[in-house]
């Protein structure tokens, strides 16, 4: 059961990855009145989930974690080369689609801080060519790739490597709503509980029929408006 | 069918000038004329009643060094379904040279039922390059009681700078799947209006949220999100040289009227040339 372990510590709050410094929007929809019960973020998640993380970021893990094992079985160059593009257009395509300023800027640090940590805790997963490939490109360190990549690393299977983002995705914005709700983290868990089924069929339909990096999609204009505003709001407990 | 307007516009002589022209019926182009800033306009024509399922219209304009051209149409496009759901389209490609501004403001879409259809916006951008482009999407034919009846509308947009991407903006809308109450928040109209230019920065988006404030429609007590009136807005800067204003509304004639408001502030920064009221 070693890769429950290592999921575990992948997954859990406590790996410093400074995603709770970012609400990607949803402190403007609590702020403004429109999440005001527990049913009301359960829809606001059900759309996050559905319409911006699945056909983006879960799929750029389902990706990244596809294509790295054969990059790290130290095969051809030629072969190598062309994941490396593979990679980075993927990236570049998920900062593409992110328009407001703070989501984009957040997603970049939290790209940045989880890389850092992966790469500390398990140096020899080789995330140091990733690293240096988007310095050289002035990319930007995506979570996401770097969650397939550390997966596919522990050899993890894509489906595993999509639910535990999926999982970490939920859980931070959970732990987000607590504090701004001063909820208890039983009902917290309630919560997460009920959003289970929500994660299991959309990891299902990520990896059963996958989005080609070219069909990624967003489907969240009200969000990504929310997430524009947050720039402006009058008072703060979030980054973005 | 396959419609297309191919364009070059040149600055010679002081003066900008159609220096290529080429069309496929049923899309076609008004004589150019000279605008109040000498700017070039220029409106599209469809002397088809919009596009059926199968159809695709395709644009390509190049805006050559230090060029303007202010590109519009006459009125809004429709989207017919066409036989076995087919899916209509538009592409287009703009290439804005060197310190060339074009100015891109269609009519909005309006999808009726069963339509699928797909629009790809490719945008390169040169150094000094300047571009104003709004779009709209109506929720259909709404007089009639078509309202999200459309099965699927998927609509990308990628800006270049030389050659790395600095927007890839793909959005899919499908009613079925994605509920527009959520997707749009109770709102039916959707907009976008973007400014591309090295020159933007904070003090641009200071302004139009400013603008933005006067339409706010904020909190849910406050009536909007459904019933009210108003418009539920953002803007933001982009990654690199250019911000975008994106809206919600309950009407095409509102979002317009902002729109215009908002191009008449940053026009004169921007460019330092004036906006004025397009006849349509």
């Amino acid at each position: 059961m070693l890769s429950f372990l290592q999921v575990a510590q992948l997954v859990d709050s406590a790996f410093p990855t400074g995603a709770f410094s970012h609400s990607f929007g949803l402190e403007t929809y609590v702020q403004e009145e429109r999440i005001r019960t527990i049913p009301d973020f359960l829809a606001w998640m059900d759309s996050y989930i559905r319409g911006t993380v699945t056909p983006i970021e879960g799929t750029g893990v389902y990706w990244s974690a596809i294509w790295v094992p054969a990059y790290l079985q130290q095969s051809e160059q030629r072969e190598q080369e062309a994941i490396k593009a593979k990679l980075l257009d993927l990236s570049r395509r998920m900062t593409g689609t992110r328009l407001a300023r703070e989501s984009r800027e957040g997603a970049s640090k939290i790209g940045k801080r989880y890389l850092h940590t992966v790469q500390a805790v398990y140096p020899e997963a080789q995330l140091g060519d990733y690293a240096a490939w988007i310095k050289h490109e002035r990319g930007d360190a995506n979570a996401a790739i770097v969650h397939g990549w550390i997966c596919a690393y522990l050899q993890l299977t894509p489906h595993m490597a999509v639910l535990s983002f999926l999982y970490q995705t939920v859980n931070s914005m959970l732990q987000n709503l607590i504090r701004m709700w001063s909820l208890g983290q039983t009902d917290g868990q309630k919560i997460m509980t009920a959003l289970f089924p929500l994660l299991e069929r959309e990891a299902a339909a990520i990896t059963g029929e996958p989005l080609l990096p070219s069909e990624m999609y967003t489907a969240n204009v009200m969000q990504e408006i929310a997430a524009m505003r947050h720039e402006s709001l009058y008072s703060r407990l979030f980054m973005s | 069918m396959h419609s297309r307007w191919q364009g070059e516009i040149d600055y010679i002589n002081g003066k900008n000038v159609l220096s290529y022209s080429a069309h496929q019926a049923p899309l076609k182009i008004t004589r150019p004329f000279k605008g109040p800033s000498g700017e070039m306009i220029i409106y599209l024509m469809e002397s088809s009643p919009g596009l059926f399922g199968g159809d695709v219209q395709e644009l390509d304009c190049t805006v050559g060094e230090n060029a303007h051209l202010l590109l519009t149409t006459q009125s809004s496009c429709k989207l017919h379904p066409g036989k076995g759901g087919k899916t209509s389209g538009q592409s287009n490609l703009f290439r804005v040279g060197k310190n060339a501004v074009m100015e891109y403001f269609p009519g909005p879409l309006v999808p009726y039922k069963d339509v699928r259809y797909s629009g790809n916006s490719i945008i390169h951008m040169e150094p000094g390059a300047q571009l104003f482009m709004s779009d709209m999407l109506t929720p259909g034919r709404a007089g009639y009681g078509e309202m999200f009846k459309y099965d699927r509308l998927h609509s990308e947009l990628s800006v270049y700078w030389g050659d790395r991407l600095v927007v890839w903006d793909p959005l899919h809308l499908e009613p079925l799947r994605f509920s527009p109450q959520s997707v749009l928040g109770g709102y039916s109209h959707f907009g976008s209006f973007w400014c591309l230019s090295e020159a933007v920065g904070a003090e641009h988006v200071d302004v139009v949220r400013h603008v933005l404030d006067n339409y706010l429609d904020v909190k849910m007590s406050s009536g909007g999100g459904g019933a009210g009136q108003g418009i539920y807005g953002g803007v933001t800067l982009l990654e690199a040289n250019g911000l975008v204003v994106r809206c919600l509304g309950h009407s095409g004639a509102e979002l317009e009227a902002l729109f215009h408001v908002i191009w008449s502030e940053l026009r004169p920064l921007l460019l330092g040339k004036d906006a004025f009221k397009l006849r349509k």
